[in-house]
């Protein structure tokens, strides 16, 4: 049956079901001899009407068929063929390494941003007054990054922040033209982090490295700065060598000294012609991964100052300090302690200020607890320091949460004495991050 | 049951590469290069890039292979003795450092990895063993081959 009506229908390979073919031919035949007669003519002309129809779509379809054969012909050919060559170092926009002299080339340039948006409930004071609970924006710090030679590269960190007074500013935190002869003789030239012991020059702005919220107390910024003159303008050599079952790091520099106030850093003029001298030493000991221990000491003359009475003369400084670091697997353990000695030439007395802080933490998941002790025992009049800087005895106890990779949540509870503060107890969140 | 049947192959493809079945890593360098042989701590100073320059002067280049590659993991365990994360982290805290102006060459292959270390002639870069051939030098480590009884660039358990 089905046969049948393929052969009166153009129906190509359609096949119908056996029962429809037979309602088909029924229909037919109950449709009455006497109009099969009259419509007979019609439908044959239908039938024609539709095997020409019939002829022209296979014609169609046939003309398509042969051009997609021909668009696929053509995607194999195209997939055969290699891929084009590489550009070469040379020709490639930021890639030149300084063998190349064409002005096309600049040199490839990292860039990292570095933040943190922070909350504080509890004690701090400015001018004498306990200020309320708070958000803040923290430090959105740049870093770039680029080589220039195989030997030569710059560095540069900048940073955006807002300030108590809720001014802006922007400060070249870091500028730095480094040249690296071999492992053991490198030069930085410019605005550095004063290499003291080893938080200064890890951690500074990449609030986002560290583990806690706040920098340890001898580190921190007070009214601005910190009582460590943690910047330096000047020239550093620094390099590292392995000397049988230690790994030796050192950094010594000569850069300018202290500025009218504790908190300077003096970028475009010195005070006086003494510069500030310093050098780190520190030893890693092979069969002992992850300890490091050192020492470090920074000797600069303050100038005097004549907006302050107390400071009619020159003052002679020198920073001493050692630091012991273990980080190993999930452990941390950072520990470092300054001295700093204050030489009044015109009174002979002597201010000497005492700094530490013992930190731990241990990584567990994402989860990070940690605890700190900071002290400073500041020189009671110093006149260098001033009334601003007192003593402090600070606990930590804190959580940090990396809850996706670039990204941290530190929870921390502080318990604070110091003379000037309404209580002793104060809570900091942040939230760290890198992009 | 065929989607059961989909996800657990598409599950042992994906396990198939960290799964290493005693793995060996080969140390290589560009045939020019007159280094014959390092030390353990030599291997870890210069992946970790705190020894940056070669003993005649040269920068070293270093070139490591993409995260989640089973050579990669073999290093991270032997080498960095970090996850690929902790490894992430470190790089970009020695740049902040600024004591690296920039990171490793990243390759996606053994034989990529081979095809730079060709091409450069200050490049050291690891790769699987088995996958090496003469194009490239392998170095002794602390004076052994791959292959031999202490070598200690290798994978100790079926996986890494």
């Amino acid at each position: 049956m089905c046969k049948a009506i393929h052969r009166i229908l153009p129906l190509g390979n359609f096949h119908f079901p056996g029962s429809f073919a037979f309602g088909v031919v029924a229909l037919l035949i109950l449709s009455g001899p006497s109009s099969a007669a009259e419509d007979h003519d019609g439908l044959k002309e239908e039938i024609d009407r539709l095997k020409q129809e019939n002829a022209e779509l296979r014609k169609h379809l046939e003309s398509e068929g042969q051009s997609i054969d021909k668009v696929m012909q053509r995607l194999e050919s195209l997939e055969q063929k290699s891929p084009a060559p590489p550009l070469k170092e040379e020709e490639m926009p930021g890639m030149d390494m300084g063998k190349s002299a064409s002005p096309f080339t600049v040199p490839r340039l990292n860039l990292q941003w570095f933040g943190d948006v922070d909350f504080r409930a509890g004690s701090k004071v400015r001018n004498g007054d306990n200020l309320p609970d708070t958000f803040g924006l923290g430090q959105l710090g740049l870093m770039t990054n680029a080589r220039l030679t195989e030997n030569a590269s710059v560095m540069s960190e900048v940073v955006f922040q807002y300030k108590d007074d809720e001014s802006a500013s922007a400060t070249i935190e870091r500028l730095q033209l480094q040249y690296q002869a071999n492992d053991l003789f490198n030069f930085r030239l410019g605005r550095t982090h004063t290499p003291f012991g080893y938080w200064n020059e890890t951690f500074h702005h990449g609030t986002w490295f560290q583990t806690t919220a706040l920098r340890p107390e001898i580190l921190r910024f007070h009214d601005g700065g910190s009582v460590l003159p943690i910047h330096s303008v000047g020239l550093e050599m620094y390099g590292y060598q392995p000397v049988k079952f230690l790994d030796l790091h050192y950094n010594i520099g000569v850069a300018n000294g202290r500025g009218k106030k504790y908190t300077d850093t003096v970028d475009s003029q010195d005070l006086n012609s003494n510069k500030a001298v310093y050098a780190v030493f520190s030893l890693a000991p092979v069969p002992v991964p992850g300890l490091r221990f050192g020492v470090n000491a920074y000797r600069d003359v303050i100038p005097p100052d004549a907006g302050t009475p107390a400071r009619n003369g020159n003052i002679d400084e020198l920073i001493t300090g050692v630091h012991l670091i273990y980080i190993r697997d999930h452990l941390e353990f950072l520990s470092e302690a300054v001295r700093i000695q204050h030489d009044d030439t015109v009174s002979s007395r002597r201010f000497t200020t005492w700094g530490m802080y013992l930190q731990a933490g241990y990584q567990s998941g994402a989860f990070k607890p940690y605890y700190r002790f900071d002290l400073l025992d500041a020189a009671e009049g110093d006149p260098f320091y001033g009334p601003q800087v007192v003593d402090v005895i600070r606990h930590t106890l804190g959580l940090r949460w990396d809850f996706i990779r670039w990204a941290a949540l530190k929870f921390e509870y502080h318990y604070i004495d110091q003379d000037n503060l309404d209580g002793p107890h104060a809570f900091y969140a942040q939230a760290a991050f890198t992009f | 049951m065929r989607r059961i049947s989909a996800i657990l192959i598409f599950s042992l493809a994906i396990a198939g590469s960290t799964l290493v079945h005693g793995m060996e890593i080969a140390i290589v360098v560009n045939k020019d290069n007159p280094v014959d042989e390092l030390t353990m701590r030599e291997v870890e100073a210069i992946f970790e890039l705190r020894q940056q320059f070669w003993k005649g002067g040269d920068r070293v280049y270093v070139i490591i292979q993409q995260a989640r590659r089973a050579e990669r993991n073999v290093m991270l365990k032997k080498v960095y003795r970090q996850t690929d994360e902790g490894l992430n982290k470190y790089l970009l805290h020695r740049m902040f450092k600024g004591e690296i102006s920039d990171f490793p060459q990243i390759e996606s292959s053994n034989e990529k990895v081979k095809q730079e270390v060709r091409k450069r002639g200050n490049a050291i870069g690891f790769i699987d063993a088995t996958t090496v051939d003469n194009s490239v030098k392998v170095l002794k480590i602390d004076r052994l081959m791959p292959g031999s009884e202490n070598y200690r660039l290798k994978s100790e358990d079926s996986s890494t």
